[in-house]
């Protein structure tokens, strides 16, 4: 498993859209935050949604890219994802660390930075199992890059059930956003609960599946 | 030592393996032959714990590859080129794939020297024959004394192809188990001592080359007479 978790390490760092995801979570989420703080009182907690961008790539870059070799490396499947998962959880959790200590003043982070820690780790784990049951990297981008940065599809669900405050990114963004725009929504623990049991039911899926299914090839 | 025992596999209702069995014996080159879509690349993937077989086994050296430890120290394998990230450097790659057998990283600058990619850059810039032998590059990185390769010579100009060829030999008489496939049959009958022809998902042929070539006047005519279509 240790060997496992360094190859996943040493993938990590020498492909260069690792340091581009990681510059879209920094810099884009201080970046935003600066243009905003003159307008909205909330400013770097507010562009946390959007910053988690960066780190929804890396998720499913991890789960979409090297399969067939990386199983002829590590046959035991579980073993593999095992070690995707660490790695995917621990970088977006430095990134999101960093990037919280650059967006947002020291007096506010408290208990709501946390919150936008986990948030950061479950959007990348479940960007992470949605790529890697899709076997592709293109749907989950397009899908997860459109939700976040231009229309919040799941932001407008709320608008039309009650429902959707159980949507992951809804349920997680009470763990850190004052004033969500919406009605009835969880409190910060439900929320968090709520998108931790989200993410850990899609990691678990994508296991099965993928300790199963066929690798295929060329 | 490579054996391979009754191996069927179906995709839906369509069979793709009719219990396929052969073996592969250290210290020779076994050639796989057969047509594209024979099932060549669906046994060896079954082989290589890819892909699960609906009944039969794929045993190396007595056991199936999922259950090897550090894998890459028993069986190299070569599917379709490197497979590497076309981001990453050759030798940046070697590293993750010996790092994942827990295999010393001054083995990673050998095997470049040994395929001749030493001084090469990212994966991006290389040609057919570059990416063939990164493949080639990853399968030695644990030393194994067992090569599995897929259509080896794909792609590759006389050059590259008669390098791979040697490169082979070279490692059958240093007492390995070397099984490549291939859809051309004057690339493995200048390679192969053993020859298995498979067509429409069955084993119709195996033996040494004089064996399977015998009766028909050469490697050629025997390869068309066992994988024509029956009815004409």
């Amino acid at each position: 498993m240790l060997n496992a978790v360094r190859a996943e390490l040493v993938k990590l760092v020498t492909v260069p859209s690792t340091y581009l995801a990681a510059g879209v979570s920094v810099l884009g989420t201080t970046g935003i935050a600066l243009l905003n703080s003159r307008v909205t009182p909330d400013a770097g907690f507010t562009a946390v949604p959007f910053g988690a961008i960066g780190v929804i790539v890396l998720g499913v870059l991890i789960a979409t890219g090297d399969t067939p070799i990386s199983v002829l490396c590590v046959p035991r499947r579980g073993v593999l994802l095992g070690a995707k998962v660490l790695v995917v959880a621990v970088a977006s959790a430095v990134l999101a660390g960093v990037t919280l200590v650059a967006a947002v003043p020291l007096a506010e982070l408290g208990w709501r930075a946390v919150g936008a820690v986990v948030y950061w780790v479950c959007s990348a784990l479940i960007a992470f199992a949605v790529g890697s049951l899709s076997r592709s990297a293109v749907v989950p981008l397009v899908l997860f890059i459109v939700n976040s940065a231009l229309v919040s599809v799941t932001y407008l669900l709320t608008k039309v059930t009650p429902l959707a405050r159980y949507l992951p990114d809804v349920a997680g963004a009470q763990m850190f956003v004052r004033d969500y725009r919406a009605e009835d929504m969880l409190s910060p623990v439900a929320g968090g609960v709520t998108m931790v049991v989200w993410t850990v039911v899609l990691v678990v899926v994508a296991g099965v599946v993928f300790t199963r299914r066929d690798i295929g090839g060329a | 030592m490579i054996e391979i025992v009754n191996l069927t596999k179906r995709h839906g209702r369509r069979t793709v393996l009719h219990d396929v069995g052969f073996t592969a014996r250290p210290g020779r080159v076994t050639g796989f032959l057969g047509p594209n879509g024979a099932g060549k690349s669906s046994t060896l993937r079954i082989l290589l714990g890819l892909d699960s077989a609906d009944v039969g086994t794929a045993l190396i050296d007595g056991t199936p590859y999922r259950r090897l430890r550090d894998p890459l120290r028993t069986v190299g394998a070569v599917l379709g080129g490197s497979g590497a990230h076309r981001a990453r450097t050759g030798r940046a790659h070697l590293a993750w794939v010996a790092r994942s057998n827990g295999i010393a990283r001054s083995r990673v600058a050998e095997v470049l020297e040994q395929v001749g990619l030493s001084g090469a850059g990212r994966v991006r810039s290389y040609s057919t024959g570059m990416g063939q032998r990164l493949g080639i590059a990853a399968a030695l990185v644990g030393d194994p004394a067992v090569l599995v390769l897929d259509e080896p010579l794909n792609g590759l100009d006389p050059e590259g192809i008669r390098w791979v060829r040697r490169f082979l030999r070279a490692r059958a008489a240093e007492g390995r188990t070397v099984l490549l496939s291939s859809h051309v049959m004057a690339e493995v009958a200048a390679t192969a001592d053993d020859l298995v022809v498979i067509h429409s998902g069955r084993v119709v042929a195996r033996g040494t080359v004089d064996e399977v070539t015998g009766g028909h006047g050469s490697l050629e005519d025997a390869y068309f007479a066992l994988t024509e279509p029956r009815e004409r």
